[in-house]
């Protein structure tokens, strides 16, 4: 009687603890699976936080923006150069002409620019001359409209859809992007991006 | 007793990997809304030094310009390329004044004064004198 007993409150604790383990994993499982769900969530938000920013800062500090196709073509600045002081922007229109600008303030043999780039987009391929204080243009016969202020540009870059992936000229900003559109106008860049879900970003020109 | 254990060391192990990335969630956030702030700051005091008047014959050469505010350190250097002769960071150049007055060179800072989010902006632009 007593060893049936003793058998049976076995039997009971061991039932217990089977169904308390079986629940306990089954909560750990789920807890895992919102726990990744998120981590998964967060990491595709900052993936995506992280291209917009990138997009933003790359079309903010560029000019001639256009669109090719569904993606967006631009030139960049050479920021980098303007704000280390390698360039000062300031032209001395007295005394520039067609072949070349006088531009004080400005060590030309540190910059790696292509382009001069003035107000109402006119653009000039410079030559890469090491006289400081002067950038002179590559065709120095055409007439051209300088103004007092100047960027100096690196050269084109793209941002466009590529076979699911976003690439930024040759390298890719995303993986698994089904929808990539770009509209331009003369205020705002719309940009429509669709991976698992579609998001709409408006940047300022 | 065992079982025990293992479930006290299992939550564990997932107690911190939550709190890891909810920290890495908030973190991301004030981040994100620390730069907001700074670029709103950057944007003001852009629009603010723009409408300057940097050339005033009576007011003596403008070189900084400081901005009171509590969370951010907002400083403008500013330099000139013209005709001016009295300002310390000046390049003097020979310009036809009817036409042109030259350019200050403005460098724009904004630097967050906490001491676990740092983050400092620079912006460089010209304006015409």
């Amino acid at each position: 009687m007593k060893k049936s007993v003793i058998l049976l409150e076995l039997i009971i604790s061991l039932a217990i603890l089977s169904i308390v383990g079986i629940y306990s994993l089954v909560f750990i499982n789920d807890l895992y699976k919102t726990n990744t769900q998120n981590y998964q969530m967060l990491n595709n938000k900052l993936d995506l936080q992280t291209t917009h920013l990138f997009i933003e800062n790359k079309l903010k500090s560029s000019v001639k923006i256009t669109k090719e196709g569904s993606g967006v073509s631009f030139y960049e600045e050479d920021i980098n150069s303007f704000k280390n002081g390698f360039y000062s922007g300031f032209i001395q229109l007295g005394k520039s002409s067609k072949e070349f600008v006088t531009t004080p303030n400005t060590v030309i043999s540190k910059v790696d620019a292509n382009y001069i780039w003035f107000e109402n987009n006119n653009m000039y391929k410079i030559e890469k001359k090491r006289e400081n204080n002067k950038i002179y243009f590559q065709d120095v016969v055409s007439q051209k409209k300088i103004y007092e202020q100047y960027k100096l540009l690196k050269g084109q870059s793209k941002i466009y859809l590529k076979n699911d992936k976003l690439m930024f000229n040759d390298s890719i900003v995303l993986n698994d992007i089904k929808i990539f559109e770009v509209n331009l106008n003369h205020k705002h860049i719309r940009i429509k991006l669709c991976k698992s879900a579609c998001y709409d970003w408006v940047i300022k020109r | 007793m065992l079982l025990v254990i293992l479930l006290v060391v299992t939550f564990s192990f997932l107690g911190i990997n939550t709190l890891r990335i909810k920290t890495f969630q908030s973190d991301t956030q004030t981040k994100q809304y620390q730069k907001i702030q700074a670029n709103l700051h950057l944007e003001f005091a852009k629009k603010f030094i723009l409408n300057l008047n940097l050339n005033n014959p009576k007011e003596t050469c403008i070189n900084k310009i400081k901005i009171n505010n509590d969370t951010f350190k907002i400083t403008a250097d500013i330099s000139y390329i013209s005709t001016k002769s009295d300002c310390t960071k000046a390049t003097n150049i020979d310009l036809n004044s009817t036409y042109s007055k030259g350019v200050a060179t403005i460098d724009l800072y904004v630097e967050s004064r906490s001491s676990i989010f740092k983050i400092k902006l620079h912006e460089r632009f010209l304006k015409k004198l």
